[in-house]
């Protein structure tokens, strides 16, 4: 069982160390003819070393480099065009590539320069993975490295392709920095299943990255609704007040001289409820007179001031234990591999 | 029997300040002035009035309130056949303020009689509805409250039975530099009812409060 598993441990891991091998082979030969002016000979390795499955064998420079040599070996064979579309693929590649000056003669590098200065594109370096704490006021940092001047608009979008929030938008000339809170223009967190770092040139390309934002925030507690005309006592006696006050009186002087037939119906009772009947009409009286229409309640007002206080209490309440939940919240943005969608809206 | 109730109004007064002060309670401490009258139906009928003093406390948090009430005095008989009595009274009540104007009270409340006979206790279950209105302005308030008893205990002779009473009053808050104190006259009757046996207790009274509340 053990030998069986060697043996197909040794089939599979064979062809990749052969196909490792053989693209850095076959660019070392295609160098070699280069050199020695076998312009076709090179290009027909270059090209096969460029193409699948050779091109997994070679990392972002050895790919920039086999580039640059197809597009001098072009030159010299007469394909100007050729060289154009293979330098501007080099300049997608890596816009901050250079040609090696003591490989290349002056006029590649002319030639390459030329290329460049036409093609508007940016690369983007985002860690892939960025975790910071909501209180602590943490970004996502992306370094945008351009191939020439220009103006790029950079953009936190949905799936749709709309933007959510434009990070940046303005001129880049050697390199950018650009920030995001992981917040969206409405100032929530953007928490959508796909995110996309959009970068565009206008005009010509736009470089997406994607991005997955994971926030943990502990939900946060629902503000007291305002107080509504119910809650609000009038702060002027209306014409009612002073009716209310007398009806309320007439209304527990009755109550108070019918309580003995209603309690101890047939009991003979005493004159003492009279008196507090008496005062009931009296306070209710005094009430009905000193309260006209218009007059100010300062007791009213009183009150409406305390519940306005505390409303005002229990919202200030809410916004500290809110603002202390979301001290606690964790932001992670994962972002990946950086694509080139070529609007192909220039030329050389 | 006054200096023991001056006592226990004092006492209440210093236990509610400091409470009120730090917690957000209110808590009033009052005394009491009790004109009685009690017509007690057996065998014959028998009429005692007079005047009783008492204090009473409460303590109100949010929607509850806790309020003790006690009261003694001595009745003198109104006709010839009738005894002289020696009343005290005492009652617990605890109530539920479910709107400004509106509060449920549950409370035990009892009352002794000291007769030539012996003592007498009447024993129930108060269960109230109280509804408050403003008279003028929030300084005077009435009020009135209807109760039931919810089972009624007497010892002579031992027997059950029902009663039922009410209470109208009105209150006054007295302004400033009186600010605190409040004054409350209420006509208070209730009636007890033995069954088995042919026996009525009818109690009306006027009660004067004078008192002080702490926020």
């Amino acid at each position: 069982m053990r030998i069986r598993l060697v043996v197909l441990a040794l089939l599979l891991a064979t062809p990749l160390r052969a196909q490792n091998s053989s693209a850095n082979d076959v660019m070392t030969g295609a160098v070699r003819a280069y050199r020695d002016l076998d312009f076709d000979a090179a290009a027909t390795m270059l090209r096969r070393a460029l193409a699948p499955p050779l091109a997994s064998g070679l990392d972002e420079s050895g790919r920039a480099l086999a580039l640059t040599y197809l597009a001098a070996t072009e030159h010299y064979r007469a394909q100007p065009d050729s060289a154009l579309a293979v330098f501007r693929r080099l300049v997608v590649l890596a816009p901050r590539h250079r040609p090696d000056t003591l490989i290349f003669p002056p006029e590649i590098t002319r030639l390459y320069d030329a290329v460049r200065n036409s093609t508007k594109v940016v690369a983007v370096r985002v860690p892939a993975d960025t975790e910071f704490n909501v209180a602590e006021g943490g970004r996502l940092v992306a370094w945008l490295y351009p191939s020439t001047p220009h103006d790029v608009t950079v953009a936190v979008s949905g799936e749709d392709g709309r933007p959510r929030r434009i990070v940046y938008a303005g001129p880049i000339r050697d390199s950018l920095d650009v920030h995001w809170d992981g917040r969206d223009s409405n100032g929530a967190y953007a928490t959508a299943e796909r995110l996309w770092l959009t970068v565009v040139s206008p005009g010509s390309r736009e470089v997406r990255v994607p991005l997955r934002v994971d926030v943990t925030i502990p939900d946060t507690l629902p503000h007291p609704s305002p107080l509504s005309a119910s809650d609000v006592l009038p702060e002027r006696s209306r014409g009612r007040t002073g009716l209310r006050s007398l009806g309320g009186a007439a209304l527990l002087a009755a109550g108070a001289l019918a309580l003995p037939s209603l309690v101890a119906p047939g009991e003979r009772a005493s004159g003492t409820r009279f008196a507090v009947a008496g005062a009931l009409g009296v306070s209710g009286l005094v009430g009905y007179l000193s309260r006209p229409a218009g007059t100010p309640l300062p007791e009213n007002a009183a009150i409406n001031q305390a519940r306005r206080d505390a409303w005002r209490r229990q919202v200030d309440a809410v916004t500290r234990e809110n603002a202390e939940r979301l001290r606690a919240g964790r932001v992670h943005i994962q972002s990946g591999s950086a694509v080139v969608l070529d609007r192909g809206a220039e030329n050389p | 029997m006054s200096t023991r109730i001056v006592w226990l109004v004092a006492a209440s007064g210093l236990a509610a300040s400091p409470l009120a002060g730090q917690t957000g309670i209110t808590a009033t401490a009052a005394g009491l002035l009790l004109n009685v009258r009690a017509r007690s139906e057996a065998s014959g009928v028998t009429r005692v009035s007079g005047t009783a003093v008492g204090f009473e406390g409460s303590v109100r948090f949010r929607r509850l309130e806790l309020q003790v009430r006690y009261a003694e005095g001595r009745l003198q008989p109104a006709d010839q056949q009738s005894d002289a009595r020696d009343l005290v009274e005492g009652a617990v009540a605890l109530r539920f303020v479910a709107t400004p104007w509106l509060s449920m009270q549950v409370g035990p409340h009892a009352r002794r009689y000291d007769t030539p006979l012996g003592p007498e206790r009447w024993v129930t279950w108060q269960l109230g509805t109280r509804g408050d209105v403003a008279l003028a302005g929030p300084s005077v308030r009435g009020h009135a409250l209807l109760w039931r008893g919810m089972g009624l205990g007497v010892n002579v002779p031992p027997g059950s039975g029902s009663t039922r009473g009410g209470e109208v009053g009105v209150t006054i808050d007295l302004g400033a530099p009186l600010r605190p104190f409040w004054l409350a006259l209420s006509y208070g009757i209730d009636q007890a009812q033995v069954r088995d046996v042919a026996r009525r207790e009818t109690v009306e009274t006027l009660t004067l409060t004078a008192g002080f509340r702490r926020r």
